[in-house]
């Protein structure tokens, strides 16, 4: 339990580092951009990088996400239904959960070697573009981690988020 | 046959209380095995990174990184209680400094559940002391935070931009004078419900003075709205300028933002935008299998076979998304409905910023329609107060919501008017 905790602050870190960086380096680039516009050309890269820092720092807070219960779902019926019902379609929810996870997974796998194999890189950085879909496979996996969680001890990550609770879109 | 199969089992799934991004990506994966084996699995995972890798969508971040740190920050605060000090005066003043708090708000942030956790506790024990009767306070609150929805920067509005090719600028344009409509119509029913003047406490003066700090409150909507319509910022530039500018003034005028609570505001903001993409990811894939299954040419086609002219058309998109804006949250209403029916509203000659004010504003209102509107049950949490008690207090606002909806719907030129004065036909 003690390194799962590590493991999900890890992420939740990373997930806050990336955020920030991204948001800096964009934020950076207009204002440079508008102030001394010649060097517009050299600042490039920076749009490559927080594309790929996105999709990163998405999949990141995904599981995090799961495990401290942040996602959208309608419990209206969930959370009226007798006790052993209740249960039943709760261990029915994390198992298709996990199981269309590690699908995605897998089919990430296949992309990302696909693309790898086909050695396409990205046009500015030269970096190769299989890094754009990495994150769908680590994603899957931590996903299909986090659905296993929230069956065996649920709830157990869900105080993390509590403390500063902001607003989900809408 | 297999579509209908797929469409139930997604209600189904969606009624159990599977989190939303299974109800999207399990009838996606089925589609795409019953319906076209020979395609590539490669498919699902491309569209799905492909409807997250967009700059547009960049905005969406940013915004809500930028309404994270000013919410709980400084500048919100600011703003809230600038509106407060402007209708003090007036009879029933605290009524309008609700409304006119939730387009300050609205101003900074684009959440309507952050909104009402923002102003609720600050507004709700001032409109009690006023005298207004503790229903309709509870559902001028609610009601009032769907405002923030519409007035840019508004998530709504960017992912209907993204998911139609709608220019963001010019729904942001079309969105603030609905939002502004909207606030008004409301304003109006705080008139008619407005307490005695006689009750009017002389407490009131005492609180709430005019600062000069609240002047970099206001830099906000200047660098959102100027930055875009000086055409200096497209709306993802601006959304990334206002998170350096929220953590400037924040940190260096205010110095009411540490190191430790930036990251910490960063992670959640990570957080909350990964809740969003995951929809918008597995969104995308199930909107290509809506399009490649000819969705939209079927509906279009039952639209011409009853002979369905523009009017009847949106009265059934009316009706369509304000029962599913009741039950589910803007960004899956919109995934799952805008794909099939922008094609009909295009081949209808509907003007694509009309059909994505008059979408968003039923979302809007579906969100307080009791009994299950969930922005009332956001209020009854905030304020703790019973969910019944908020959906007594919001039925008149949403009688006065559904007519601001239908002259909407009717007279397009209240959302056209705005943008295609700033930036042309």
């Amino acid at each position: 339990m003690a390194l799962l905790r590590l493991f999900y602050s890890a992420q939740r870190i990373a997930a806050g580092l990336l955020m920030l960086a991204m948001t800096v380096l964009y934020g950076l680039n207009v204002i440079i951009r508008s102030v001394v516009p010649s060097l517009a050309s050299e600042l490039a890269w920076i749009e490559e990088v927080v594309s790929f820092m996105l999709i990163w720092t998405i999949f990141l807070a995904a599981g995090v996400a799961l495990v401290e219960r942040r996602h959208v779902s309608i419990d209206m019926v969930l959370e009226r239904l007798p006790g052993a019902a209740q249960r039943a379609l709760t261990i029915a929810i994390n198992l298709t959960g996990a199981a269309t996870s590690l699908y995605i997974a897998w089919l990430g796998w296949n992309l990302t070697s696909f693309v790898a194999g086909s050695g396409q890189i990205s046009p500015v950085l030269g970096v190769p573009m299989s890094l754009l879909y990495t994150p769908t496979v680590l994603g899957g996996l931590v996903l299909a981690l986090g659905f296993f969680i929230n069956l065996a001890a649920p709830g157990a990550f869900s105080d993390e988020g509590r403390a500063g609770r902001p607003g989900e879109i809408e | 046959m297999t579509v209908l199969f797929v469409v139930c089992l997604a209600l189904a799934l969606l009624a159990l209380g599977f989190p939303m991004f299974l109800v999207l990506v399990i009838p996606a994966l089925l589609i795409k095995m019953l319906l076209y084996p020979a395609m590539p699995d490669l498919v699902i995972v491309q569209k799905m990174v492909g409807g997250m890798n967009h700059s547009v969508l960049l905005a969406i971040p940013f915004f809500i990184f930028a309404a994270e740190l000013m919410g709980r920050g400084s500048i919100a605060r600011h703003l809230t209680t600038m509106m407060a000090a402007l209708f003090r005066r007036t009879a029933g003043g605290m009524g309008y400094s609700t409304i006119g708090a939730a387009v300050g708000f609205g101003a900074v942030s684009g959440s309507a559940p952050a909104t009402v956790a923002a102003l609720g506790g600050l507004v709700y024990p001032r409109l009690q002391e006023e005298g207004f009767a503790r229903r309709f306070s509870l559902g001028l609150i609610s009601a009032s935070a769907e405002i923030a929805l519409l007035i840019p920067p508004s998530l709504v509005l960017i992912i209907f931009g993204w998911l139609t090719g709608t220019s963001i600028a010019r729904l942001f344009a079309a969105g603030l004078v609905v939002g502004l409509v909207l606030a008004f119509a409301f304003a109006l029913l705080v008139a008619l419900r407005a307490p005695d003047k006689s009750a009017r406490p002389a407490a009131a003066e005492a609180e709430g003075g005019f600062e000069m700090s609240v002047l970099w409150a206001l830099g906000m909507p200047v660098i959102i709205l100027g930055g875009i319509y000086s055409g200096h910022f497209t709306p993802t530039e601006a959304a990334a300028v206002s998170v350096i500018y929220a953590i400037l003034v924040e940190a260096l005028v205010f110095r009411n933002l540490s190191a430790a609570r930036l990251l910490k505001v960063a992670e959640n903001s990570a957080i909350s935008s990964a809740v969003i993409f995951i929809l918008l990811a597995v969104g995308s894939a199930l909107a290509f299998f809506i399009t490649v299954a000819q969705v939209p040419a079927a509906v279009i086609g039952f639209m011409e076979a009853i002979n369905a002219g523009p009017i009847t058309f949106l009265i059934i998109v009316n009706l369509l998304f304000l029962v599913t804006g009741m039950f589910i949250d803007p960004g899956s209403a919109l995934l799952i409905l805008v794909p099939t029916m922008f094609p009909v509203a295009q081949s209808l000659g509907i003007d694509p910023v009309h059909f994505g004010i008059v979408v968003s504003l039923n979302i809007c209102t579906g969100m307080i329609t009791p009994p299950f509107g969930l922005d009332n049950f956001v209020a009854a949490s905030t304020l703790k107060q019973p969910v019944a008690e908020i959906s007594m207090g919001v039925l008149p606002f949403v009688l006065v919501n559904i007519a601001v909806l239908l002259l909407i719907t009717y007279v397009p030129g209240i959302s056209t008017f705005f943008p295609d004065l700033l930036m042309g036909k």
